[in-house]
């Protein structure tokens, strides 16, 4: 062939070969002797094309290629390699039967071969680098739903595991004074980074083995996560990018559980601080109260609970749930509280009390429908006065009795728009002993059931409380009642009871106020449930002995005084008795009146069952009196 | 505290003594209840309507007993079983010689 015939079959971009029927190479352009570096001279005539190709090549020939071409009479775009200078060539053979040849075009799948695997790069990094932001999404997730400092550590060492394809971690966190502390999840605690991957700054970088991402917060180096690669053949290598950016996620993370754990821990001090004040000392009645902050221990809530004196022997308890939570909750408490005590007072009343509150609220937003209940209990007579602004009622423990709800006094909550002008109120007549229960909602209220039948639950807990000392009895009494922790609200019970006292009084030895001191005594005997005939008894031996005191120990001397003081020994026994001891600074004389003094003495021994006299310091007189028949 | 003068049957001088009668008010309440048996032919107490009653109501009754008796005057006392003053008078003794259920008693027990 000329030269300028051999041009397209020299220039083609394809190797062409011409082949006789058995394979024989009989002719190959310039193209294909270039690719397999021999000459045409050693392959003419002499060597078939299956020899120039790979050794499996060759075999697919002669397995598979020649017998098609046999039958189908061509075969198309066939990957096989072709032994080149230089090793082996990636191409495609189509060849078809001509007569007693075979033509065959070869070209180069180089190229073709670069660009799928490329492809198929590119798809396994681009499913990687999704699986990567879904890796970074769910971790960002779980460090913004974490609660404090300790609850991010626990979603990060769970995401390193779970999330970012780590076999185990261990963090460092920098504590209050930047040293490190640590937990970890899947190894026992690794050790401490070397200080110049510390020193690095802001990367993931790799750290004997193990990468170590750095937490950085606005202000500094939160603390270091430590991963260690897991060593499966399916694993992923841990990858930089996506660990830095949990790093910083982490860091502000942290940065702002610690601002939430600064701000909730205000409130708590708050509220505790609020809540912490002394109740007043009287022997007439005992109170006690118990605060359970909510389950998520963070939450601060606005329940509260006071106990003071409103005036003079009147005893003010109150218990009141502020509506909302944290810092402003616990603020508003605050104030809700104090106002109470500068509300309440001499004359005053919980109707009265609850109506001036409301206007109170008026000004303080934030305790706007706020509840309460209110009850006064003038400590002499045992009469309670109470009040309910949409508070759950007070529960009345009595000896032997059922509890009863005091349902009466009831109104709706502080600063609602729909509410009485003026705040109704209801009075209940205690006998010693009774105890008064109140709280919030949080101890009783449960999505799952109605109020009445937590009001019933809380009320069957009280059963045989009676004699248990009130602070284990207000302690078991709540625990039981929070024992299924499905109340995330916070809790406030305050348990009062009223004893009475004992009756202690001071009397002008001229004797002004016997008669009006004969009657608060008779009224204290009858509040103790002292049997009516056994009071009056006794109201005429203790004026006996007041009357003979002043006569004769002090002579009448409006100067001088008398001491008055009868209590109830042994009030829940059989031995139950009542004592009055009647004491003056004189010495009772002998002499004129004798015959008559005793006549008094006559009389006070018939009425009751004792009677000693001490004259060694003054003298006191100690009557007895047994209250069982 | 007052004692009240009733011209009662039978020419029976009545004295009712009501309210506290303690050591702070016998006193007077003696004083007045004394003179007013005075010229009186006998004289019934009544302290059916006391709400208290102690020992100086004790020496009230005794005083007017001994002035009656010196006036050649018959003395008796309304004090009715259950009454404030009947639990004093008989708690000394006094009860069973000179208390009275009721006026008709006293004026059958002084005639």
């Amino acid at each position: 062939m000329s030269a300028a015939a051999d041009a397209p079959w020299d220039d083609a971009p394809c190797g062409l070969v011409t082949l006789a029927r058995d394979g024989t190479v009989l002719a190959a352009n310039r193209v294909l002797w270039e690719w397999t570096g021999r000459a045409a001279d050693d392959v003419v005539g002499k060597v078939p094309l299956s020899a120039l190709l790979s050794v499996g090549g060759r075999i697919y020939w002669e397995t598979h290629l020649a017998p098609l071409l046999e039958v189908e009479g061509r075969v198309d775009e066939v990957a096989v390699e072709l032994r080149v200078r230089d090793g082996r060539l990636p191409v495609l053979l189509t060849a078809v039967v001509g007569g007693d040849r075979v033509h065959a075009a070869i070209s180069s799948a180089r190229d073709r071969m670069s660009y799928e695997r490329e492809l198929l790069a590119a798809r396994v990094a681009a499913e990687r680098a999704s699986g990567q932001l879904q890796a970074l999404q769910a971790t960002t997730a779980a460090l913004s739903r974490a609660l404090g400092v300790a609850g991010v550590a626990q979603a990060l060492l769970a995401a390193a595991v779970d999330q970012l394809g780590a076999a185990a971690a261990t963090l460092w966190l920098a504590d209050e004074e930047a040293r490190l502390v640590h937990g970890a999840t899947g190894e026992p605690p690794a050790g401490l980074p070397s200080s110049g991957v510390l020193l690095r700054g802001e990367s993931a970088a790799p750290d004997g083995g193990r990468t170590v991402v750095p937490l950085q917060g606005q202000s500094g180096l939160r603390g270091v996560l430590s991963l260690a690669p897991r060593t499966d053949a399916a694993a992923d290598p841990l990858d930089a990018e996506v660990l830095t950016a949990v790093g910083q996620q982490a860091g502000l993370a942290l940065d702002r559980a610690q601002l939430y754990e600064q701000s909730a821990n205000v409130a708590r001090e708050l509220q505790h601080s609020l809540l912490a004040g002394e109740p007043p000392v009287d022997e007439r009645f005992s109170v006690a109260t118990v605060y359970r902050p909510g389950v998520e221990l963070l939450e601060v809530g606005g329940d509260f609970y006071d106990v003071f004196l409103a005036a003079e022997g009147l005893l003010a308890v109150v218990v009141g749930d502020v509506v909302g939570r944290g810092l402003g909750a616990a603020s508003a408490m605050g104030q809700l509280r104090s106002a109470v005590r500068a509300v309440a007072g001499p004359g005053v009343g919980p109707g009265r009390l609850l109506t001036r509150l409301d206007r109170f609220v008026e000004q303080v937003e934030t305790a706007g429908m706020s509840t309460l209940a209110y009850a006064e209990l003038d400590l002499a007579t045992g009469v309670l006065r109470y009040a309910c602004a949409g508070h759950p009622p007070p529960l009345l423990l009595r000896t032997g009795q059922d509890a009863e709800l005091l349902w009466e006094g009831r109104s709706t909550p502080l600063g609602a728009f729909v509410r009485p002008l003026e705040r109704s109120e209801a009075e209940v007549q205690l006998t010693p002993g009774d105890r008064l229960l109140l709280c919030t909602d949080g101890l009783f209220e449960r999505r799952d059931r109605e109020i009445d039948e937590g009001l019933a639950l809380v009320a069957q807990a009280t059963e045989g409380s009676h004699g248990v000392p009130l602070d284990e009895a207000v302690r078991s009494l709540t625990s039981r009642l929070l024992a299924d922790e499905s109340t995330r609200d916070d809790v406030c019970v305050l348990l009062l009871q009223w004893t009475a006292g004992d009756f202690d009084r001071h009397l002008s030895a001229d004797l002004t106020g016997l008669s009006a001191l004969r009657h608060d005594l008779a009224a204290w005997l009858v509040a103790q449930d002292v049997a009516p005939g056994i009071a009056e008894d006794l109201v005429l031996a203790t004026s006996e002995a007041l009357a003979n005191a002043a006569e004769h120990g002090s002579g009448l001397h409006p100067g001088e005084q008398v001491h008055l003081r009868v209590r109830l020994a042994d009030a829940a026994h059989e031995t139950a008795e009542v004592v009055v001891q009647v004491a003056d600074r004189g010495r009772w004389r002998t002499g004129a009146s004798s015959h008559e003094r005793g006549r008094g003495l006559t009389i006070i021994g018939a009425l009751v069952d004792d009677v000693t006299v001490d004259d060694r310091d003054g003298t006191r007189v100690v009557l007895r009196k047994r209250l069982a028949p | 505290m007052t004692v009240e003068r009733v011209e009662g049957p039978a020419g029976i001088t009545l004295l009712r003594i009501g309210g506290e009668v303690d050591i702070v008010s016998a006193g007077p309440l003696t004083d007045a209840a004394t003179a007013a048996t005075v010229g009186a032919r006998a004289v019934v107490l009544d302290l059916s309507t006391v709400t208290f009653f102690d020992s100086a109501g004790v020496r009230l009754v005794d005083r007017l007993a001994r002035a009656c008796d010196r006036n050649g005057a018959g003395f008796r006392v309304l004090a009715p079983t259950g009454g404030r003053a009947r639990r004093v008078l008989d708690l000394v003794g006094m009860g069973e010689v000179l208390a009275c259920e009721d006026l008709d008693a006293a004026v059958v027990a002084l005639q």
